[in-house]
């Protein structure tokens, strides 16, 4: 039990600096909620976990981004400034996804150059695939009359065939 | 001493396995029956010292052995018996010791499945699957050593990390390899009939059915896997598009695309190349995920061991991609087209259409997956391709092929004629066009919420006329009530209907995945005791907190009730739950509350507390139940198309049977 | 690691590379007795047909497919089956009804168990276990009935690709359907 309370006391503080503890230079920014922050942070991805948004992220550089973004808020910045506040801090990695721009442009242009591509490819292919057919079945009385043999036979067997 | 047992169990596994992969590929070249049934042997041999081996590491878990470098990593004392057999497949070495003995494992249950049959195919399927098992144990062997010892012995091991300590990552990596590891075989009887130039419907038919089988335990691993990040990570999410996530969807993608093709094969004779293409790409991806995984190549929150298997994995992916490509070049000339296409309008061009999606969205994910590297590489910059680039790119595919699903199978073979066309679509697309234009008007003017839930609901209406449509075709042709009907048009035909119960599942995991997108509500509250937070039209009140000591962890449980009404009803208390391990006090982990209704989760994650309050985020998901029940569906879907035809009624036995041996 | 261990590891090796190594020295024997697989590509070939005409009449039960197309593809299904039929008679009289045949011997060997057996059911039935008749045994079994008819095969991997019937070396025309064949 004395165990228990020592942990309880540990992670108490633990916790209390994690998700409650406002940091002291942030007192300005207490009249922002956090939900107001995590209309923010929604848009913001963790710079160190990779595929972490940063309202899910529990990091300790993450509070303190978030921490940022009470004190940008309360100083009346909008959520674009914001971001691209961190992008410039950070690094395009913020943003979750490639910026439009430079090499990183072949991010966006190769996958939908590659389905177009394909899509074509098929296209031709199957259509190459149908000019193959004849127009018509050869008309019947050309075709060797079936003996009755073996047209049961093939009823018999279609009758089996289920 | 019993650990350096394990570890020539498993140099003697490797010989042995390369042993059969000669005699396997000789066998089937000289037509030997003594080779071929030598290279059964090996696999039976190969299959008896991985579980062997495998025991052995299980012991050193079960009995505390912490001279083992392993055991100690990933165990400890205190912690449940449960997860000390599941640590097991907790760290890298003991997770590629468990992929080779699923993998031996398979390889047992083809080999006495096709003991007398296949005789052509069976000596290359060994070999392929031998060949594979032999990577693995190189790696075992000369990599990552899973028998590496300690020349004293600790009193106690390190933990396994508290991420893994849950039920559902215990069952969900068990689906998972289940998935992966049996694509193999698919891949091991496409380089069979290659090699042996026997490339009729024969194999078709046997690939497809172990397709299925992998298939499904894959589409059961992911929805697992979804269901953990879900319950334990507690950002409200069940998906990240994380390198690890995207590794176990890739090969789900181009298995499944094969399951379309394959059809197309076995009716028409078309797409043979095509077909070996997609049994190549997805067993290239299966082992590309283990590399990507294994390696810590791709930066990921998953990748819990790193270690030096990448040059390994690189040396065999070459291997597989140019010998494979350079057999179906050989054999080219045999995997020639049988007919023709007669329309666009056909179930054959609905196929084709289905294919190119589903590779696209497989390039699509790929790409973003590896696009950090290469940009890094080139740019020096990191950058970070997530969820915005992944649904931006990958939605609207996903929506045309939601598209393509409700259209393809109101196709018929061949041709459909226009009169046939509007006979099909008619009440489908009436239906679906009634109820955007109510959901523009009443619900929401977004575009993709309201296309997209559209698309599933033209979807079902498809499923659900196919199915009457079918059951009144048997009732006219055989006069049985409606319930016989639709069981023996499952029963009978269980590759089609069983199809569209499966797609009936993928509809209701894109109606959830819409609603989560689109349409959660969330909130981030601080609470005292007796405080309450509204949200959505539900009350949530902090009750106060619990602390209790289990064997290895702390949890702590807050208590929240959830009033519906504006407080005046009282639906459930949930308790979000905290849990901090002795071994890893700084990595808490999450349970979340959950009161699930049919039309949403409420949600509930502890963040923190103090003496008399705490933070509590709160999401209300729509529809997420509907995730999980679709990959309920998946599964029994799966199982109808598996489940074997009944037997042909069988004519009474002639006396003598006429055939001279 | 210990000598005792390596000892351990010896006497764990050498049953293993015993029982491994065993069927290399029984007498040789070949996996199957001739290469072709002609006629387990006519027997798949005929299930496939008889499975499309059966798509396609439930296709058309079920409004997919209008009465004309029906009767074209219905047609020109049966005229493949038919000549596949013929086909299969030609190289192996009797393994048409394989099926029938298999299905019996099982059946007959299902009776049995594992008492011994003498007739020429049971004798079919030790040697084949596939049901479909689409196997290399089957295809052993079906080749040598035709082998006693001295029918000599040439080998024919080709097939026509209009109807899917099989194609002779050499010929110009389908047999089956009299479509120009392409040049191989």
């Amino acid at each position: 039990m004395n165990r228990v309370i020592h942990l309880l006391r540990l992670t108490l503080l633990l916790f209390v600096f994690l998700a409650l503890g406002q940091p002291l230079y942030a007192q300005d920014a207490s009249t922002v909620t956090a939900d107001q922050v995590n209309e923010v942070a929604r848009e913001l991805w963790c710079p160190l976990c990779s595929g972490v948004r940063l309202d899910g992220c529990e990091l300790k550089a993450c509070d303190q981004m978030k921490d940022e973004i009470a004190i940008k808020l309360a100083a009346g910045d909008d959520t674009e400034s914001i971001k691209s506040y961190f992008v410039t801090q950070y690094g395009p990695q913020v943003l979750g996804e490639p910026p439009r721009s430079g090499f990183n442009l072949l991010a966006w242009i190769l996958p939908v150059a590659v389905l177009l591509g394909g899509g074509l490819f098929v296209l031709t292919r199957g259509r190459s695939m149908m000019q193959d057919i004849r127009p018509a079945p050869v008309a019947s009385s050309e075709r060797p009359v079936p003996d009755d043999d073996y047209a049961r036979r093939l009823d018999e067997e279609l009758a089996r065939h289920d | 001493m019993i650990f350096h047992i394990g570890s020539l169990l498993l140099v003697i596994a490797l010989v042995v396995s390369f042993f059969g992969t000669v005699v396997g590929y000789w066998g089937g070249r000289t037509r030997s029956a003594n080779l071929a049934a030598s290279s059964f042997h090996a696999v039976y041999a190969v299959a008896g010292l991985v579980l062997a081996a495998a025991v052995i590491l299980w012991y050193g878990l079960l009995a505390d052995q912490f001279q083992l470098a392993y055991v100690w990593n990933h165990s400890e004392r205190a912690l449940p018996l449960f997860y000390k057999f599941s640590a097991l497949w907790g760290g890298q070495a003991g997770s590629l010791l468990f992929w080779t003995l699923l993998l031996s494992g398979y390889s047992v249950a083809v080999a006495l499945t096709f003991r007398t049959r296949q005789a052509a195919l069976m000596p290359f399927v060994n070999a392929t699957l031998l060949i594979t098992s032999f990577f693995f144990l190189v790696l075992l062997v000369f990599s990552v050593h899973p028998f590496e010892q300690y020349e004293f012995r600790p009193a106690d091991g390190q933990g396994l990390n508290p991420l893994l300590q849950n039920y559902w990552m215990v069952i969900h990596p068990i689906m998972l390899y289940m998935g992966w590891v049996g694509l193999t075989v698919p891949f091991a009887f496409a380089v069979a009939s290659l090699l042996s130039k026997k490339l009729g419907n024969n194999w078709v038919r046997i690939v497809r059915r172990w397709t299925l089988i992998p298939w499904m335990f894959l589409s059961a691993g992911i929805i697992m896997g979804s269901q953990w990040a879900y319950m334990e990570l507690g950002w409200g999410g069940y998906w990240a598009w994380d390198p690890v996530e995207n590794a176990s969807f890739l090969p789900w993608l181009t298995a499944t695309a094969f399951l379309h093709s394959i059809i197309i094969q076995e009716r028409r004779g078309m797409l043979k190349v095509w077909n070996m293409v997609l049994v190549w790409l997805t067993y290239v991806l299966v082992i590309l995920g283990t590399f990507t995984t294994r390696s810590g190549i791709l930066e990921s929150v998953h990748s819990f061991a790193q270690s030096d298997v990448g040059p390994y994995f690189l040396g065999f992916l070459i291997l597989i991609i140019f010998s494979f490509i350079w057999l179906l070049f050989d054999r080219m000339p045999l995997l020639r087209s049988e007919s023709a296409m007669d329309s666009v309008l056909s179930r054959e061009a609905a196929f084709l259409a289905n294919n190119w999606l589903f590779t696209g969205i497989a390039f699509a994910v790929l790409w973003g997956t590896f696009f950090p590297m290469f940009s890094e590489i080139i740019t020096g910059q990191r950058i970070s391709v997530a969820a915005p680039w992944f649904n931006k790119v990958t939605g609207p595919l996903f929506l045309l092929l939601f598209v393509m699903m409700g259209i393809g199978p109101l196709l018929g073979w061949r041709r459909t004629s226009a009169n046939k066309l509007r006979e099909q679509f008619t009440w489908p697309l009436l239906l679906s066009l009634l109820f955007a234009l109510v959901y523009w008007l009443l619900v929401s003017k977004q575009f993709y919420p309201m296309m997209g839930l559209t698309a599933c609901l033209f979807v079902t209406a498809t499923i659900v006329q196919e199915f009457l449509r079918g059951v009144l075709a048997r009732r006219a042709a055989t006069g049985e009530n409606p319930f016989t009907a639709t069981w023996q048009l499952m029963r009978r035909n269980g590759q089609r209907y069983g199809g569209y119960i499966v797609h009936l599942g993928i509809v209701l995991i894109g109606a959830a995945v819409i609603g989560n997108q689109f349409y959660v509500q969330t909130t981030n509250v601080t609470l005292a005791q007796g405080e309450s937070a509204d949200l959505a039209g539900y009350r949530f009140t902090y009750n106060g907190l619990s602390a209790e000591h289990q064997d290895n962890r702390v949890e702590y449980r807050a208590y929240v009730s959830i009033f519906a009404d504006d407080g005046a009803r009282l639906l459930r208390t949930v308790s979000p739950q905290r849990n901090v391990y002795d071994k890893n006090p700084d990595m808490p982990t999450s349970e979340v509350g959950i009161y699930v209704l049919p039309s949403e989760d409420l949600y509930v994650v502890l963040n923190g507390w103090s003496e008399n309050s705490a933070t509590f985020s709160i999401f209300v998901n729509p529809l997420t139940l509907w995730l999980w029940v679709g990959g309920v569906l998946i599964v029994l879907g799966t199982l109808i198309a598996l489940w074997p035809h009944p037997r042909r009624k069988t004519v009474p036995a002639p006396a003598g049977v006429p055939v001279r041996a | 690691m210990t000598w005792l261990s390596l000892a351990i590891g010896l006497i764990i090796a050498l049953p293993v590379i015993a029982y491994v190594a065993r069927p290399l020295f029984t007498p040789a024997r070949l996996l199957y007795a001739t290469d072709d697989s002609r006629l387990g590509d006519l027997l798949a070939r005929k299930d496939t047909v008889l499975s499309n005409i059966k798509e396609i009449e439930f296709d058309h039960q079920t409004g997919k497919l209008n009465t004309e197309d029906y009767a074209q593809y219905n047609q020109r299904l049966r005229g493949q089956a038919l000549s596949l039929l013929k086909r299969i008679d030609q190289i192996a009289p009797g393994a048409g009804d394989l099926d029938t045949q298999l299905e019996a011997a099982i059946a007959a060997r299902r009776k049995v168990a594992a008492a011994p057996v003498s007739d020429a059911a049971a004798a079919t039935a030790a040697s084949v276990t596939e049901i479909a008749g689409t196997d290399d045994a089957t295809t052993k079994q079906a080749t040598e009935a035709g082998g006693a008819k001295e029918v000599v095969m040439q080998r024919s991997a080709s097939f026509c690709h209009h109807c899917g019937a099989p194609v002779e070396p050499g010929d110009r025309f389908c047999r089956a359907c009299g479509t120009r064949l392409r040049e191989e």
